[in-house]
């Protein structure tokens, strides 16, 4: 039993040439991209809205802070999140992911180990995981990117 | 997200440059046909009207929202700005009644757009596709925007 209590159930998340690795309970669901509706003024990062369970939902390509984007094909999915915390009960959010992305469980935290340098502000940590780049999100600095507004 | 609490009985589905938007139709804002409006473009206004001897710019914006000296504007819509109208030249429009839509709030995400103000706080989730709706005041704070940059009609 005190086994099972250090497993955590996570997501890997394949954005272009990494993964985001996070827990699966920040993900409401996992849906292919359709009828997605352009918002002017938006910053690139933004690729629009969509209908969400009767809901609207911005979409990001967070790979385009740093790359020119993911390319959406049929293997795009779109995970769509939890509100972050101290946000609305409805302010959902999605993220564009190049490929379907794949449940991981980690039985303990030494994959998490690393060494690796990290410049991105967006990740927390970044590690390699299977012998592909994979990092942690850092939920602050999205929250800081999604609500500017509200930075004090 | 909850729906919109309002009073708005009726909203104003606008067409221009492939896209569609609604504007809640309040009772401030001013619809006019393009026979009303002296149409010579005034920095990037595309069309005005003269109010008590105050120019009324209205903008013809591009997809991105950028202003376009000419398009196949046939009215404008003019905003209660500042107690100084600032218009929207549209393709075409109609009036449809709030209670069949499905209006959402809606907040977008990342830095505020250069008016100042958010130019969207809801969508419409209707069957046969998502539309924007604009914040009245955003809107408005962007054609003045666009009127500072380009230059004022006078």
């Amino acid at each position: 039993m005190a086994a099972r209590s250090n497993r955590v159930h996570g997501l890997l998340l394949p954005i272009g040439e990494r993964s985001l690795l996070l827990p699966s309970a920040l993900v409401a669901e996992i849906i292919t991209l359709a009828d997605i509706v352009e918002q002017p003024l938006a910053p690139q990062w933004i690729l629009g809205v969509i209908n969400w369970r009767s809901r609207p939902v911005t979409v990001c390509d967070l790979t385009r802070l740093w790359s020119p984007g993911i390319e959406i094909n049929a293997r795009s999915r779109v995970a769509v999140f939890y509100p972050l915390a101290g946000r609305g009960p409805g302010e959902f959010f999605a993220i564009l992911t190049s490929a379907e992305p794949q449940p991981r469980v980690l039985d303990d935290a030494a994959p998490l180990m690393t060494n690796a340098s990290n410049e991105n502000p967006l990740f927390a940590v970044t590690l390699v995981l299977d012998g592909r780049p994979a990092a942690i999100p850092n939920l602050a600095t999205l929250a800081d990117l999604f609500y500017p507004a509200q930075v004090t | 997200m909850r729906p919109v609490a309002t009073q708005v009985r009726h909203y104003l589905e606008i067409g221009f440059a492939g896209a569609r938007y609604l504007l809640p139709n309040v009772p401030h804002l001013v619809v006019e046909p393009r026979e009303n409006l002296t149409v010579r473009p005034l920095g990037l206004a595309a069309a005005q009207r003269v109010v008590s001897g105050v120019v009324w710019p209205a903008f013809a914006l591009d997809a991105a929202l950028e202003p376009v000296e000419e398009a196949n504007w046939t009215r404008a819509v003019f905003l209660d700005a500042t107690r100084r109208g600032v218009g929207i030249l549209v393709e075409d429009m109609r009036l449809l009644a709030a209670e069949p839509l499905r209006i959402e709030a809606f907040s977008p995400l990342g830095p505020l757009p250069p008016g100042g103000q958010p130019l969207f706080d809801a969508a419409s989730m209707q069957t046969e596709g998502l539309i924007l709706v604009f914040s009245l005041d955003g809107l408005a704070a962007h054609l003045l925007y666009q009127e500072r940059r380009h230059g004022r009609a006078e």
